[in-house]
C-alpha cells in the first residue's frame, strides 16, 4: 500500500525511540501477518493523556513510524464525542467535563478497499488489547478551569449569639462561568466565637467578630459576621388552627420577644415537631414537612410543633384529622374503539346545543361522538386523514373549527386538519394547513381567533384561524435547544411542555410583557429537577390567589426503577401467544406556584411510583389526571398545596378502565380526561372512550 | 401507533413467521423469464409509521418476513426508523430514528440476536438515510430536517464503535442520502432544496467540493465563505429560486470503481453521472417519473432507480445509457433500493398510503421484473442488504 505524503501530525521522530521501536519489531510482523494486514505503523501522541481545561485548548501531536521505525507522514482522522471535546488542526478543546478518549486512524488513499488494522499500538491504555488496531485511543480528562473568584454568601452579617445559621458559597472561573457542585472547605478565624461545618452551618457562640473562609480550589471566599448578643427572653408560638385535615397547609408565626419587650423579627429560628399518631395509624417516619413556619401533614395525628433559637423554644400543638375525601365513582358509558389505539380526545358542546366528542386514533381515522346522553354514547361519523397517526384533537372554545393533529402522512408534508363543526355530527375538513408544519405536528391549542401548533420539535406557529377556510400563519415562536412537546394558552400566556427542559412562557397578548400573537416575547423559562414535562395545565386557585401549573412528565421505559416491566403496546395473537402485556411508563405530576412568574416555586407532586402519567386537566379544585396504567385518577387539589399530595390523601377516586376485548385485553391505559356537565370523559388507548360520574360523598363510606 | 396490522402480527412467533400468508413465491406469469435464486438473501427494512424493522429472507422457497423488531422509546409517539445501514462485517445494523425532541437518534443493533447494543445517540433533526465507512468505523447520516422553515441542516458524522457523535457539518437546505466512496474517503449527499451534490470528506469531517445540479447550471461550485451551502447556489456563485432550477435532487451514489457518481434529479426525472476527477457532468439519463433513490450493482453493470411518483423501478445499463428495463411496483410511493452483492436482485422498499402495509419487492436484475413482494409495516422506507447465503 502507497503511503500518501500528506501529513497534518507527522514530525521526525528522535534516533533513540527508532532504536526502541526496532527492539519489538518481531512482535509486530507476526500480529500483522496474523490480522491479514497490508501494512502497519506506529503511532505515537503526544502527550499521552490529553488534559485540557473546559473552554481552553491544548496541542495534541501525534508521530507517524512504519514498523522499522522511520518516521513517515499519513493522513490521520482525529474523532472524538463531540458534546465533550473537539479535535481540528493539532488542537484539543475542551468542552465538558469528563473523561474521553480521542480516536486516531489513519485515512488510507483512495482505494477500493481500506486495511482492518493498520495501527501497532504498544502502550494501549486501559481496555484497548496491545497489537494491531484499527485506531489508536488517545484519553483525556476535560477538566474545569481554575476557579479565580469565591463568594460567600451571608443573609445578615450580624448574627446572634446561641444561633445557627446556613452560609453558601459560589465559585466562579476566571470566564465568570460557575462552579457546578463545588467542593468547599470551611473555616472559621475563630472557633470559639464561631465554628462552622462541612455542610456550611454556622454556629454563633459567643459575642464577637469573625471571619468565615470557603476555599474551592486552593481559592478562597470569606465574609466578616458580628456575633451579637443573644437577644431575646422568650418565643411565642400559636397554632393558626386547633384542628385540621392531612394535606392542610399551615402557616405557623413565632413571636420573639426581646429583652426590652419589643419583637425581634430577624432571629433565625429552627422548626420541628414530634408526631404523636393516633393509635390506628402505623405512620412513616416522615409524617409531615414544616420549613420556615409552614406546616403540612401526610399522616392524622397530633403534632406539636417546636421553633427553636438558641436556649429559647417555643411549642404549639395542632390535631391532623384523615382528610376524608374519598367518593364513590360508576360507569356511565362507553364508545368502544378495540382495533386500534385511541388517543386524544376533546368533549364540547356543538352549535346545535348538544354534546359531542372527538376522538383521535393510530389509525389516521377520527371518531365523532354524540355523548348528549352519556350513557349512551353514539359514534356519528369518522374522519379518514392521510396519516398514520390522529395525535391531538382540540376543539376551539367557541365549537367553531377542531383541530386534528396530524402524523406520518404519506407525502411527509403532514400539517394539521382544520375540521368545520358547523355540524358538528357530520363535521367536514375545512382545510389540511401544512405551512411551517410539515415536519408532524404533534400538538395544538385552538383558540377562537388563533391556532397555536407546534412544527415538530422545533417550536410553534401561531395561525390566525378568523377564515377556517384560509388560515394563515402570522407568527412562530422558536425557543433557543428547543425540545418542544406541547403548548397551551391561557390568559394570553402560552405554556410550551419542553421535555428535560421544563416549561418555557411566552406572552402572546396577555400585554405584561408585550407579547403579541404576531410578537411572541419570552416571559421565563421555568425548570427545576426531575421535571421530564410533557404536558401541563395552568389553574387559578380562586380560594387563596394563586396560580399553580401541573406539569406532567412522560416517561418510557422505566430504565433504573424497580420496576421496569414493558414497553411495547402489541395485542395479544392468539396464534403466536405473543403481546398482549400491559405497557409500563412513568413520571409524576410536579405542581408549581406560578403565581409571581419570576420566582416560581415548586411546592408540591402528585406521583404514583408505579405509573406513569400523560395528560392532566384542573377544574374546580379537583385534578383529573390520566395516569396512563394507574387508570383515571382524580385528586383534590383544594387549597394550598405543599408536599406529596397523594400521601396526604387527596386522591378522591381512582377508576381504572378493564375491557376483556381491549386493543391489549384489561390494560388500563388513560390517555387524559375532561369533566363536562356532571360527567367526566376520558380516553383510554386499549378500550377507546369512557364516560364515568363521581358520585356524592354520602354515597361511600370512609374509613 | 406501535403495531403493524393485525395480519402481519398474527404470523409471527418468537420473532419468527409461522405462517405462509406473507410468503411470496416467484410469481407464475414471471417464472418463464425469471429463474429462481439459488442462494438466500437477507435484507433489513424499516417501517417508519409502525416503529419497526423487518427482516426479509428471499431465497429458493420464495420470500418471507422472518422476524420484525419494535424499535424507539416511546410506544405512544412515532419515533420513525428512517434510514439502516449494515456494517460491511454484517455484524451490525445501524438504524435512525427521525422524529425526536426534535432532534433523532442513532441506534446500533447486533445481527444475530438482533439486540440493541448502543444508542441512542442523539443527532440532528431528522437524521434520515445512512452509510458505514468500509472500515467500519465512521457513521454518516443526513440530517433531512424537514420540520416547518427551510433552513440549512447538516450531516452527523459518528465513530460506529461506540456510536457517539464526532461532528455536525453544516450542509444545506435538507441534505439527503449518504452514501460512502467505496474508499470510504469520501461521502455523497445531495441538497433537495438547494440542487447541489455535496462532497464531503470522511476524514475530516467538513465539505470537500460542492456541484450545482441545477439544470443547465451543473458543475463546481465555488466555496464563498458561507453562501455556498445555500439556496441555489450554482456555479461562479449567485443565487437563483428553487422554483427555477428543475432538479430537486433526493439521492446520489458511487460507482463501484469510484470514479462517479449518480445523482436522481426527484423533479426533473432524470439522472446526472457526474465524474469524480474532473468534478463535471458526464452524462445525464431521462427516467421515468420521480427518480428517488438509486444504486449501482456491485459489478457496475446496471443503475437501479426507484421511481417515487412513477410506481415502479427502472434499470439502466451504464455501458450504454440506455434504459434496459422499467417495472411497476406492488403498491405506490417507492422509496429505498438495496442490491445484492452478486448483482442479482434489488430489493425495494414500497411505502404505501395511510393504512397500507408496506412492501418490500423483489425484482430480478435479469429479466427486470418483479419475482416477489412482501408487506412489511407502514411506510416502510429505509432498506439494508445483510448477507447471502449460497444453499449447499
Amino acid at each position: 500500500m502507497p503511503i500518501v505524503l500528506r501529513a497534518q501530525s507527522s514530525i521526525l521522530v528522535p534516533s533513540l525511540m527508532i532504536l526502541t521501536l526496532g527492539l519489538i519489531l518481531g512482535v509486530w510482523t507476526a500480529s500483522a501477518s496474523a490480522q491479514d494486514v497490508e501494512e502497519l505503523y506506529r503511532l505515537v501522541p503526544e502527550p499521552a493523556e490529553v488534559v485540557v481545561e473546559v473552554g481552553e485548548t491544548t496541542p495534541l501531536e501525534v508521530r507517524s513510524y512504519d514498523m522499522d521505525g522511520n518516521p513517515v507522514e499519513l493522513d490521520l482522522s482525529f474523532s472524538a464525542p463531540r458534546t465533550g471535546l473537539h479535535v481540528r488542526d493539532g488542537q484539543v478543546l475542551g468542552r465538558q467535563v469528563g473523561e474521553y478518549r480521542i480516536h486516531v486512524a489513519i485515512i488510507t488513499p483512495d482505494a477500493p478497499r481500506r486495511v482492518p488494522a493498520a495501527i501497532y499500538v504498544e502502550n494501549p491504555p486501559p481496555g484497548m488489547p496491545r497489537g494491531p488496531q484499527p485506531v489508536l485511543e488517545v484519553p483525556v480528562r476535560v477538566v474545569w478551569p481554575a476557579v479565580s473568584q469565591v463568594e460567600v454568601d451571608v443573609a445578615d452579617t450580624r448574627i446572634y449569639e446561641g444561633t445557627r445559621t446556613r452560609l453558601r458559597a459560589e465559585a466562579f472561573h476566571g470566564d465568570g462561568t460557575r462552579r457546578q457542585s463545588p467542593d468547599v472547605r470551611w473555616a472559621s478565624s475563630d472557633e470559639s466565637v464561631a465554628q462552622v461545618d462541612r455542610h456550611g452551618n454556622l454556629e454563633a457562640r459567643s459575642v464577637g467578630s469573625v471571619t468565615v473562609t470557603a476555599e474551592v480550589d486552593g481559592t478562597r471566599g470569606s465574609a466578616s459576621l458580628e456575633v451579637a448578643p443573644f437577644p431575646a427572653r422568650g418565643i411565642e408560638l400559636e397554632a393558626p388552627v386547633d384542628e385540621a385535615r392531612t394535606g392542610d397547609v399551615l402557616h405557623f408565626q413565632a413571636r420573639v420577644q426581646g429583652e426590652d419587650g419589643s419583637e425581634i423579627d430577624d432571629l433565625p429560628l429552627e422548626w420541628g415537631y414530634i408526631f404523636t399518631p393516633h393509635d390506628s395509624v402505623h405512620a412513616r417516619g416522615a409524617a409531615a414537612t414544616i420549613r420556615d413556619g409552614t406546616f403540612v401533614a401526610e399522616v392524622p395525628g397530633i403534632y406539636t410543633i417546636h421553633a427553636v433559637a438558641g436556649a429559647l423554644a417555643a411549642r404549639a400543638t395542632v390535631e391532623v384529622h384523615p382528610r376524608q375525601v374519598l367518593h364513590r365513582a360508576h360507569e356511565v358509558g362507553r364508545g368502544r374503539v378495540t382495533h386500534t389505539m385511541s388517543h386524544d380526545f376533546w368533549i364540547f358542546e356543538g352549535v346545535d346545543g348538544r354534546d359531542y366528542a372527538i376522538t383521535g386514533t393510530s389509525g389516521g381515522t377520527a371518531y365523532i361522538w354524540d355523548v348528549t346522553d352519556p350513557s349512551a354514547i353514539e359514534k356519528t361519523d369518522s374522519i379518514q386523514v392521510d396519516a398514520r397517526q390522529v395525535n391531538d384533537v382540540k376543539v376551539s372554545p367557541d365549537s367553531r373549527y377542531a383541530v386534528l393533529t396530524r402524523e406520518g402522512a404519506s407525502d411527509r408534508v403532514n400539517g394539521a386538519v382544520i375540521l368545520d363543526l358547523e355540524n358538528p355530527r357530520n363535521p367536514t375538513i375545512a382545510t389540511e394547513f401544512t405551512d411551517r408544519l410539515t415536519g408532524g405536528v404533534h400538538n395544538a391549542w385552538p383558540m377562537n381567533d388563533y391556532l397555536y401548533a407546534l412544527s415538530a420539535g422545533q417550536g410553534w406557529v401561531i395561525i390566525d384561524m378568523a377564515d377556517i377556510y384560509n388560515p394563515r400563519v402570522v407568527g412562530s415562536y422558536n425557543h433557543p435547544n428547543s425540545s418542544v412537546h406541547d403548548v397551551l394558552v391561557h390568559d394570553g400566556i402560552a405554556y410550551s411542555s419542553e421535555w428535560e427542559n421544563g416549561i418555557v412562557v411566552v406572552d402572546v397578548g396577555n400585554g405584561r410583557w408585550g407579547g403579541s400573537p404576531e410578537n411572541p416575547v419570552l416571559v421565563t423559562e421555568v425548570y427545576f429537577p426531575e421535571m421530564l414535562t410533557h404536558t401541563l395545565w395552568p389553574y387559578e386557585q380562586e380560594s387563596t390567589g394563586k396560580f399553580y401549573l401541573f406539569a406532567t412528565d412522560e416517561l418510557w421505559p422505566r430504565v433504573g426503577s424497580p420496576l421496569e416491566g414493558y414497553a411495547d403496546l402489541m395485542p395479544f395473537d392468539p396464534e403466536t401467544g405473543e403481546g398482549g402485556r400491559p405497557a409500563h411508563t412513568g413520571g409524576y405530576v410536579h405542581i408549581i406556584d406560578f403565581t409571581d412568574p419570576e420566582n416560581p416555586e415548586k411546592v408540591a407532586r402528585y406521583q404514583m411510583e408505579e405509573y406513569g402519567t400523560h395528560n392532566p386537566w384542573v377544574e374546580d379544585d379537583i385534578l383529573y389526571q390520566g395516569y396512563y396504567e394507574g387508570g383515571l385518577r382524580v385528586v383534590d387539589v383544594s387549597g394550598e398545596l405543599k408536599g406529596d399530595l397523594r400521601a396526604q390523601g387527596r386522591e378522591m377516586v381512582v377508576f381504572k378502565p378493564y375491557d376483556p376485548q381491549g386493543y391489549i385485553a384489561n390494560a388500563p391505559m388513560v390517555w387524559g380526561a375532561q369533566p363536562h356537565k356532571g360527567h367526566i370523559f376520558f380516553s383510554d388507548a386499549n378500550s377507546g372512550l369512557w364516560s364515568i360520574r363521581i358520585e356524592p360523598r354520602e354515597g361511600r363510606p370512609v374509613f | 401507533m406501535r403495531g403493524v396490522t393485525a395480519r402481519i402480527h398474527s404470523l409471527v412467533v418468537g420473532g419468527v413467521l409461522l405462517g405462509s400468508i406473507l410468503m411470496a413465491g416467484p410469481d407464475p406469469a414471471l417464472a418463464q423469464t425469471s429463474s429462481a435464486p439459488e442462494a438466500d438473501y437477507w435484507v433489513w427494512v424499516g417501517a417508519e409509521s409502525d416503529d419497526l424493522i423487518h427482516r426479509i429472507r428471499f431465497g429458493p422457497d420464495g420470500a418471507v418476513m422472518e422476524k420484525q423488531v419494535g424499535v424507539g422509546v416511546n410506544p405512544t409517539e412515532t419515533e420513525g426508523p428512517h434510514g439502516l445501514a449494515v456494517s460491511p462485517d454484517g455484524r451490525y445494523l445501524y438504524m435512525t430514528t427521525g422524529h425526536g425532541t426534535p432532534d433523532g437518534m442513532l441506534w446500533k443493533y447486533e445481527l444475530g440476536p438482533d439486540t440493541l447494543v448502543a444508542g441512542p445517540t442523539r443527532l440532528g433533526q431528522f437524521p434520515a438515510s445512512l452509510d458505514v465507512t468500509p472500515d467500519g468505523l465512521f457513521v454518516f447520516v443526513a440530517n433531512f430536517n424537514l420540520h416547518g422553515q427551510h433552513v440549512p441542516s447538516t450531516m452527523s458524522a459518528a465513530y460506529g464503535p461506540e456510536l457517539y457523535e464526532i461532528e455536525q457539518i453544516e450542509l444545506c437546505v435538507m441534505p439527503h442520502g449518504a452514501r460512502a466512496s467505496p474508499s470510504g474517503n469520501r461521502i455523497y449527499t445531495v441538497c433537495m432544496m438547494d440542487e447541489q451534490l455535496v462532497e464531503v470528506d470522511a476524514g475530516r469531517f467538513e465539505v470537500a467540493r460542492r456541484f450545482s445540479v441545477a439544470e443547465g447550471s451543473e458543475g463546481p461550485i465555488e466555496e464563498h465563505g458561507d453562501h455556498a451551502g445555500h439556496h441555489g447556489a450554482h456555479p461562479g456563485g449567485g443565487v437563483m429560486s428553487h422554483d427555477d432550477l428543475g432538479c430537486s435532487p433526493t439521492w446520489a451514489s458511487p460507482h463501484p470503481e469510484g470514479d462517479r457518481v449518480y445523482v436522481a434529479c426527484n423533479r426533473g426525472d432524470r439522472i446526472l453521472e457526474v465524474d469524480l476527477a474532473g468534478w463535471s457532468l458526464a452524462r445525464t439519463f431521462e427516467t421515468g417519473r420521480g427518480p428517488y433513490n438509486l444504486e449501482v450493482t456491485p459489478d457496475g453493470r446496471l443503475l437501479v432507480v426507484t421511481l417515487k411518483q412513477g410506481n415502479a423501478v427502472e434499470f439502466i445499463d451504464l455501458a450504454s445509457g440506455e434504459t434496459v428495463g422499467r417495472s411497476e411496483t406492488s403498491t405506490t410511493v417507492v422509496h429505498g433500493v438495496a442490491l445484492s452483492p452478486d448483482s442479482r436482485y434489488a430489493f425495494v422498499s414500497v411505502e404505501g398510503v395511510g393504512q397500507e402495509p408496506g412492501k418490500v419487492d423483489i425484482f430480478d436484475l435479469e429479466s427486470f421484473q418483479r419475482v416477489a413482494d412482501v408487506p412489511v409495516g407502514r411506510q416502510a422506507s429505509g432498506i439494508a442488504f445483510w448477507k447471502m447465503e449460497e444453499r449447499p
